[in-house]
């Protein structure tokens, strides 16, 4: 049992704010913000690539920008603004650099996808027109295996363009 | 059949939304009631007889449910094919390579298990290994398997023609050595795997994989339980380039553990055992002797391959067979002797990765334009002479039906300015070329064909019954594009329910590359078979007849007079109230030879069809590092028809990252003895977005005759025809060859050294 | 991959940070950005009864220009350095280097302490523990071997940050704080140069700053970075070359660093001998290439061949010396 035998550790509450929502749950600190995000939130959007860092498929936005969740301490992640996948899509409506990627065929197996998606959207929020090298430098953070990175990067900068 | 109403055009993919939102869901993402995880205790030794498992401990702990080891197991050896049935999955007597399943357990949580396999007793007897299969096939190496004499898996011996006059009448001949080193699939998705038992005996499993039915099967053998008791159903998968494909030790065991507890079990693999306990793909040496005419028309082939098979055979006679026989489908070869050995070595088990043997493609590919230089001639010149035609027949008996090669050679030559290129650029910048033939559906005997079924609803909509498969190529889209093309249906007028070995009926898979050909054939003849029932019964009500109908946005309609028109819900409900419901049935299985067999009897019909492509690349050589840089891919493939050309573009761009930048240049398997260094995705280097060229994919159109609207095949191209585009520019960029896979900065480097020294 | 337990300390201040490191001795370690210590810790490679949070601690992530020189706060973020436009018009080496770390979101999460502060690397210790149980321990996990030179008598794991070299050649000195007091010293001093226990840090020890003397301000400088891939990589080689001309074309000020091909960054000390009070030209350069060449000892434990990458360290120095040099 995770924290059973382990007279350091004590289950802490802490509130998590997720795509709006502020949640309360009781987690014990070795808890990853990738673990509470998937088991406890069960938003599984957010993927465990390889728990390293290494891969980029567990991004989530903190405070508007790309981090690795799974190397961020859920207790470290309380008050911070978090924006997961699922937290993109306003009442129905994909977001333009989600609606991009669909329309521009950058999604195939799509476990990338997520985390491509909101490293594009936080660049554009901060590069509102970037060029083709300054996408792939953004993005050159997450690992995709079907695409080779092109359709990708024509839906960033797509989105760019529409808004 | 009318113009077409949607395939052709780039329509947004089925699966796109949901993926784009984080509602698809993966294996790993799915939680059953009750549900158990488990974990795996791995093989510390690459050979080792298992003298004794103590699971007592283990199974004291609180959280524990269940363990299992290889006695657990009903003892069935698996393969592949029915003389390859070597693997236990479970072994029971001997481990064969490091990280290999030894035991696991089922338990509360995650942490319970991992700590519950610290407790389990595991004794062994070391024995001796090898790593190398050049080792392991000498008299006197340690032998893996009980069966295999000098580790010799599988021998795949093709004569053609006289070789060995052909040779004698050759005007140049040359010999060369190609090695490939190894590389893995890292799909972005770890393995994982849930299973699932009820009271009845019933079974299910979602895993990742490129064909329920096929996992299915080999559950049904390894467990000995009938089919219907074995369920795999559909579940998104985060890419496969063939290393989904086979039987794995994680849903055999995930049933076995979950049979056990009688509780749901999942198992999610770091991405280390991902990397360690899947599969990976072989390693190669290549020697091959090339004989041609002045004009460097081949005219003798002899090629001997030694795979590195790891400890148990997997798909062996095909990856053994299959590297020769992309090379036969590309250029005219009229004498050939090849013989390929696959050898057992105590690492892990080899697959096929994406089609295969790219270094012996890739090799021979260097040696066409090794002989262009010899000769004098451009090697787009020496392709174009041996490039095959519409209408040939492959040296081990192929027929053709349609070509593109040709066309795929000059366009991707014009398009990248070939001619003002090629021996012209700057030293340390340069022009490569490749090509490549890819089969289209092979013999597979019944599990080479596929089925479908489309049911209508009262209100004129649609599901399409198909076993396709969608590891991210398209393929569900596409079949959906198809049938609703034939039906006159928008792409949301057609729901599909795919990829279920107990609902779906028999489908290859995603393998041989024949989704669209097969698969979608049989969606198209389904969707025929009911609009052929459709127009039947709206004849009556129009008062036409069948062949003055046309099915167009939702109804049926007068072709000449389309206000003459039917609602087709109008037409579903008539056939209803008639006792003749529409279920569409159709099916497809592609004319091969199906008495040829890969090892016993290589000859005859091989496949379907054949796509066939063609790239240049340019390359930048830093002469100081050796670094090489790819600047340009311009290439063209015969896909035969698109169907969505934004999918096939899709394609044509992932195989230039992985078999292009990727496996030529940067992704190797480091190992030390049988242990890999580098089982993780920091130091296994897979290309990322900085890392890759301008692509400029052309897609070149042969309408093939039995392809569904003539489409062929669009997964593969890159994946065979980079390695020898890039080792051809480097040579014209530097003028050195490297045969040595991948073409790493320090072996540029060395070459330039050598060569330098040698002037 | 789950982390052991550890019990989480969240201090609200420098002061409390330090008090709970120096009563937990070893017992404790420090998290900044996490991006390396969450890993050691799932690879089991450590598992420490307290972790000490930094992150949320006040007054050390700060990029400063002063009189004497830039001063940086240990726990800003590389990111910060990237996009600082102070680093980029007076210290562009510097958001060089920072920029070459890893890949952007990962900047967003390290810090400069963390980055300066990295353990040393080797393929046979940044595993799991079930890969290690394979050949057993080494020197660095507490074992009598090396796997990587057989019959080797030390450590030779390398360390492969980027940006100590830049910041050495820089002429950086840091501040090192605990209970009861701060040192400062040469960033240089920081590093043993031993592979097992690679940072001369006492129990309880934090990098709170570091500081780049002003007179280095405007200097040229170029960061060489050699690895496989355009992002993520640790470097096979990275050089690290800081110059400074005089009124006329003479060169005042000359420094080399080099990470990635020794047991901790390297000084090339004849960068300095060869190149001040002298009009630089390339056979200069060369030299200095030669030299950093002789003092490079890589081994083969990191990817990428050791003699390839001792070749690369004399061309990446004498590209980062002609840079440099051009720059100023």
């Amino acid at each position: 049992m995770r924290g059973e035998g382990s007279e350091r550790m004590e289950k802490r509450l802490i509130r998590l704010l997720v795509n709006g929502d502020q949640h309360d749950v009781a987690i014990w600190p070795n808890e990853t913000l990738v673990e509470v995000i998937r088991d406890r939130l069960e938003l599984t959007g957010t993927k465990m690539g390889c728990g390293e860092g290494a891969c980029g498929t567990c991004t989530v936005l903190v405070e508007g920008r790309p981090v690795r969740s799974c190397l961020t301490l859920a207790v470290e992640a309380q008050g911070k603004e978090i924006v997961t996948i699922e937290g993109l899509a306003e009442g129905g409506d994909l977001h333009p650099v989600q609606k991009a990627f669909v329309q521009r065929g950058a999604i195939q197996c799509g476990f990338c996808s997520p985390a491509m998606i909101l490293t594009g959207k936080a660049l554009l929020e901060e590069n509102p027109h970037p060029t083709d090298d300054e996408v792939r430098r953004a993005i050159s953070g997450v690992v995709c295996r079907c695409t080779g990175y092109a359709k990708i990067v024509e839906a960033v900068l797509a989105a760019a363009g529409e808004e | 059949m009318p113009e077409h109403t949607l395939v052709g055009q780039r329509v947004v993919r089925i699966d796109s939304q949901a993926k784009a939102t984080g509602e698809a869901r993966y294996t790993a993402d799915l939680t059953l009631p009750r549900m158990l995880f488990g974990k795996v205790l791995r093989s510390p030794h690459a050979h080792a007889r298992i003298l004794h498992i103590d699971t007592s401990k283990a199974e004291k702990l609180r959280g524990v449910k269940v363990v299992v080891t290889g006695k657990d197991a009903a003892g069935v050896k698996w393969g592949v094919f029915r003389y390859t049935r070597d693997h236990e999955l479970l072994t029971a007597d001997k481990v064969r390579y490091i990280g290999e399943d030894v035991a696991a357990i089922a338990a509360e949580d995650e942490e319970t298990a991992l700590e519950a396999l610290e407790l389990i007793d595991v004794e062994y007897e070391v024995l001796p290994a090898v790593f190398d299969p050049l080792e392991a096939m000498k008299g006197g190496a340690p032998q893996i398997h009980d069966h295999a004499e000098n580790n010799v898996n599988i021998h795949v011996p093709i004569e053609i023609g006289d070789v060995d006059r052909a040779f004698d009448e050759a005007y140049y001949v040359r010999e060369d050595r190609f090695v490939d080193t190894e590389y893995t699939y890292c799909q972005i998705e770890p393995y994982a795997v849930l299973a699932s038992y009820d009271s009845a005996g019933n079974l299910e499993i979602w895993t990742p994989n490129a064909s329920p039915h096929t996992k299915a099967k080999a559950l049904s053998n390894l467990l000995e339980k009938p089919l219907n008791k074995v369920r795999v159903r559909r579940i998104n998968t985060g890419g496969a380039f063939g290393g989904r494909s086979d039987i794995f030790p994680g849903e055999f065991i995930a049933a076995l553990l979950a049979m056990k507890a009688g509780r749901p079990v999942k198992m999610v693999y770091t991405r280390e055992e991902s990397f360690t306990s899947v599969r990976q793909a072989h390693s190669m040496v290549v020697d091959s002797k090339i004989g041609v005419t002045k004009d460097g028309r081949l005219l003798a082939s002899e090629i001997k391959l030694v795979l590195d098979g790891g400890a148990y055979s997997s798909t062996g006679p095909i990856a053994t067979s299959v590297p020769f026989l992309v090379w036969e489908e590309t250029y005219r070869l009229p004498n050939a002797r090849f013989n390929g050995y696959r050898v057992y070595t105590n690492k892990l088990v080899r697959g096929m990765y994406r089609c295969h043997g790219r270094a012996f493609h890739g090799g021979l590919g260097m040696q066409l334009d090794m002989i262009a230089e010899e000769l004098g001639i451009d090697p787009l010149e020496i392709q174009l002479r041996n490039a095959l035609q519409t209408g040939e027949t492959q040296a081990t008996g192929s027929r053709i039906i349609s070509c593109g090669l040709t066309e795929a050679l000059e366009a991707a030559a014009e398009r990248s300015g070939w001619k003002e290129k090629r021996g012209k650029l700057p030293y340390g910048r340069g022009v490569g070329m490749g090509a490549n033939g890819m089969m289209v559906g092979f013999p597979m005997g019944i599990r080479g064909g596929s089925a479908a079924i489309v049911k209508f609803n009262e209100d004129g909509g649609a599901t399409l019954i198909s076993g396709v498969v969608d590891n991210g190529q398209g393929n569900e889209s596409m079949v959906v594009q198809i049938a609703a093309d034939v039906l006159g249906l928008g792409m949301e007028g057609i729901n599909l329910v795919s990829a279920d070995s107990e609902v779906t009926p028999l489908d290859q898979g995603a393998y041989s590359q024949a989704a669209t050909f097969v698969s979608g054939n049989a969606a198209r003849a389904a969707a025929m078979d009911a609009r052929e029932q459709i127009l039947d019964i709206a004849s009556d009500m129009l008062d036409a007849l069948p062949e003055e109908l046309e099915l167009k946005g939702g109804k049926v309609q007068v072709r000449e007079r389309p206000e003459r028109n039917v609602w087709l819900g109008k037409v579903i409900r008539q056939a209803l109230i008639d006792n003749a419901p529409v279920v569409g049935k159709g099916s497809y299985m592609p004319k091969v030879d199906q008495s040829r067999e890969w090892v016993s009897n290589p000859r005859g019909q091989h496949a379907g069809t054949f796509s066939f492509g063609a790239v240049v690349a340019e390359v930048e050589v830093d002469t100081e590092t050796g670094q090489v840089r790819v600047t340009n891919v311009t290439g063209a493939h015969d896909c035969g028809f698109a169907i969505n050309p934004m999918a096939v573009e899709g394609q044509l761009e992932g195989s230039v990252a992985s078999g292009g930048v990727g496996a030529t240049l940067l992704e190797e398997h480091v190992w030390d003895g049988g242990q890999m260094l580098n089982a993780n995705m920091l130091e296994y280097k897979v290309p990322l977005s900085v890392d890759m060229p301008q692509i400029v994919p052309i897609i070149v159109e042969t309408i093939d005759p039995e392809g569904p609207f003539g489409a062929k095949e669009a997964g593969l191209w890159g994946s065979m025809n980079m390695f020898q585009a890039i080792g051809n520019a480097v040579y014209d960029a530097v003028g050195v060859w490297i045969k040595e896979f991948p073409i790493t900065p320090d072996k540029v480097l060395r070459a330039l050294e050598e060569k330098e020294r040698g002037s | 991959m789950q982390l052991p337990s550890f019990e989480h300390l969240e201090p609200g201040s420098l002061g409390e940070a330090l008090e709970l490191l120096a009563a937990h001795g070893e017992e404790a370690r420090s998290i900044a950005g996490g991006t390396e210590l969450l890993v050691s810790m799932k690879q089991g490679l450590l598992a420490p009864a307290y972790v000490v949070d930094l992150k949320e601690i006040p007054g050390v992530d700060f990029v400063v220009e002063e009189a004497e020189g830039l001063r940086i706060g240990g726990l800003t973020r590389l990111a910060e350095l990237v996009r600082s436009p102070l680093v980029q018009e007076h210290f562009p080496l510097l958001a060089e280097a920072a920029s070459a770390v890893a890949a952007p979101p990962l900047q967003e999460m390290g810090t400069v302490a963390g980055n300066l502060c990295q353990n040393t690397r080797c393929f046979y210790y940044n595993q799991s523990r079930f890969w290690r149980q394979v050949r057993g321990p080494c020197y660095k996990t507490g074992g009598d071997r090396c796997h990587v030179i057989e019959g080797g008598n030390r450590c030779f794991a390398t360390y492969r940050g980027d940006l100590a070299p830049a910041l050495i050649a820089l002429g950086a000195t840091i501040t090192l704080a605990k209970k009861g007091g701060e040192r400062a010293l040469p960033l240089a001093e920081l590093y043993t140069g031993k592979g097992k226990r690679p940072l001369a840090l006492e129990t309880g020890e934090v990098l709170t700053e570091v500081r780049v003397p002003a007179s280095i301000a405007g200097a040229g400088g170029d960061y060489q970075k050699l690895r496989q891939r355009g992002a993520m990589d640790y470097p096979l080689v990275g050089v690290a070359a800081a110059v400074r001309k005089d009124g006329s074309d003479v060169c005042d000020w000359a420094r080399v660093a080099l990470t990635g091909v020794s047991t901790g960054p390297l000084v090339v000390q004849e960068a300095s001998n060869l190149l001040e009070g002298r009009r630089v030209d390339e056979a200069l350069m060369s030299q200095v290439a030669d030299a950093a060449y002789e003092l490079a000892r890589p081994v083969n434990n990191v990817g990428s061949e050791a003699t390839y990458r001792r070749k690369m360290v004399r061309v990446l120095t004498r590209r980062a010396l002609f840079n440099a040099w051009g720059r100023e």
